[in-house]
């Protein structure tokens, strides 16, 4: 059926107008509402986040104090396995005399006997670092560049020849770098005469002429 | 959205009457409506014009009542409504009809074409069809209808429209009316004038006031005659009214011919101006005849009026109830077995567009 309404145009626009702009409230209202509704859910939910992010450090944290305790604990046995090792490397590092008195006994003969060996390690290691003999790395291949030693021997030969030979022996082993009749002289032994001698041998020196 | 519509409680329907405030609440939707709340309130004082404690009383009842909102559709007063019609260019011609029956309506009244509302409605083609287009044209100045609405609003009423009684009447009376072929007619007597509302095609093709033909003349006329008050008068018109003459065993009259004779010259004006108005419906629409008269408003609680009007006219007279309009709630039954609220209904049924 047909609407009238003489309600005069300007009061209905005037209507109209208010009535717009109520439901623009309403609806900034129900906007605002449901943007803080959001905001707090979403401040709810980000918060958990951080809660997790929080928990996650802690357990970090956690993790890295435990960490940092063995790596301690495991440096303390690092420190051990350093303490052992550079002792086993010192042992090692030592050379086997029993080989070069294996060596002297070798070299004696019938007519040589030996009174003492002595081995003192020079006072300048670095003078003394040069080495070629094969048989001197075979016995002192630990201590070749490192060190040089001395080794002084001495004792009783029958014969002067026989004092020569011996050192010709020891030259001829091309252990020593250097090997140095220091004196002879004869001394009675046992119901007759020998000729007692000294002997220094560098062990690790460069190999020089016989004197 | 159907089913929230049909929850949901209409504007308040307000017939401002002469001597009473009628208010009704529907609920439903076109077809199915249903009354949620009705009153009628006694004015203070009586005329046309409603007054601030009218409306100030008014809205302290609608609470009560069981009214919700603050929503009215409003009916403008007779004295305030311009209606006429007029025979404008064809439709198809383009010719800005609106603005034609504007200027038309102006010049007529010698008014500004800016100081008053109006709406149009095409009538139905008569059967004589010229080349014209057949409008009615409803107008209301913009100072009389800002009086209406600021007496109202200033209470905090929100007055949605402000309707034409004769489409409230025919809203209201749409049930009766469904499948009807030829003209219906609908006379609503009030307390200062009587109205005629012709319908032809659910339209409005004809509207009359008939001023001084309300009860009010009828009122006077009784208590002046057997010097009764406003109740006593109310009484005999709403008990006795045009009841037949009863005599005593000897043939004389007993006092109720005296009330009939008060009530009858006045009627009889009633049906001397149906009759002009149905001749001219019958004239301009030659194939349609008038089919039913309803009866309402306050003098349809006229005894034996509907009668008199029937054999007086030729045309039956049937005084329908709210019952037959909407479905009542269980509140208001007394108001239902009445047509007192008819107005109040049909603009109850008001739909904004």
């Amino acid at each position: 059926m047909t609407t009238v309404n003489l309600i005069p145009t300007p009061r209905r626009d005037a209507r109209k107008r208010r009535v717009h702009t109520q439901r623009c409230l309403v609806l900034c209202v129900a906007y605002t509402v449901v943007l803080v509704a959001v905001f707090a859910a979403c401040r709810i939910t980000w918060a958990d986040a951080d809660h997790a992010v929080t928990d996650e450090l802690n357990d970090a944290a956690h993790q890295i104090a435990g960490s940092n305790r063995a790596i301690a604990a495991l440096q303390s046995q690092l420190a051990d396995a350093r303490r052992t090792l550079a002792a086993d490397q010192a042992i090692t590092q030592q050379p086997d005399w029993s080989l070069l008195l294996a060596l002297l006994a070798n070299t004696l003969s019938d007519d040589v006997v030996l009174r003492s060996c002595q081995l003192e390690p020079n006072q300048d290691p670095t003078a003394k670092n040069q080495r070629s003999s094969n048989q001197a790395q075979h016995v002192g291949a630990s201590v070749s560049g490192r060190r040089s030693y001395t080794l002084r021997v001495s004792g009783l030969g029958r014969s002067q020849a026989a004092v020569s030979q011996f050192v010709l022996r020891l030259e001829q082993t091309e252990l020593f770098g250097r090997v140095a009749l220091i004196n002879t002289v004869r001394e009675p032994f046992l119901a007759g005469q020998a000729f007692g001698f000294q002997l220094e041998c560098e062990l690790g020196a460069q190999r020089s002429s016989v004197q | 959205m159907r089913w929230l519509a049909r929850s949901r409680r209409t504007p308040i329907g307000l017939d401002v009457g002469a001597r009473s405030l009628k208010a009704v609440q529907l609920r439903g939707a076109p077809g199915a409506w249903r009354i949620e709340a009705a009153a009628a309130i006694c004015r203070t004082e009586c005329g046309p014009e409603v007054c601030s404690r009218d409306v100030q009383r008014l809205c302290d009842v609608l609470y009560r009542q069981g009214f919700t909102g603050q929503q009215v559709v409003l009916a403008v007063p007779h004295e305030k409504l311009v209606a006429e019609v007029l025979e404008l260019p064809s439709r198809g011609s383009g010719a800005p009809l609106d603005q034609i029956a504007r200027m038309e309506l102006a010049r007529t009244h010698r008014k500004d074409p800016e100081s008053f509302e109006m709406s149009l409605w095409d009538l139905p083609a008569p059967a004589r069809a010229h080349e014209t287009t057949s409008v009615m044209t409803a107008a209301c100045s913009h100072a009389d209808a800002d009086a209406i609405l600021d007496c109202f609003e200033g209470y905090g009423l929100d007055v949605l429209a402000l309707d034409v009684q004769a489409w409230a009447l025919a809203r209201a009376c749409a049930p009766l009316l469904a499948g009807s072929q030829g003209i219906e007619a609908i006379f609503d007597i009030g307390w200062t004038a009587a109205r005629l509302v012709l319908l032809h095609d659910d339209v409005v093709i004809y509207e009359r006031t008939m001023k001084d033909a309300g009860l009010q003349t009828l009122h006077q006329a009784l208590s002046g005659r057997f010097d009764l008050d406003d109740d006593a008068a109310d009484h005999v018109l709403t008990r006795i009214g045009l009841a037949p003459n009863t005599t005593d065993q000897q043939g004389h009259p007993q006092p109720l011919a005296d009330i009939s004779s008060v009530i009858t010259p006045h009627v009889d004006v009633l049906v001397r101006e149906l009759k002009m108005s149905l001749s001219y419906a019958a004239h301009r629409y030659p194939d349609a005849e008038c089919k039913r008269l309803f009866l309402v408003g306050g003098g349809s609680a006229i005894p034996k009026l509907a009668d008199y009007l029937t054999a007086a006219l030729g045309v039956p007279v049937e005084i329908p109830c709210h019952a037959d309009m909407a479905e009542c709630n269980t509140a208001v039954p007394a108001i239902c077995s009445t047509a007192l609220l008819t107005t109040a209904i049909g603009l109850a049924q008001y739909l904004e567009r």
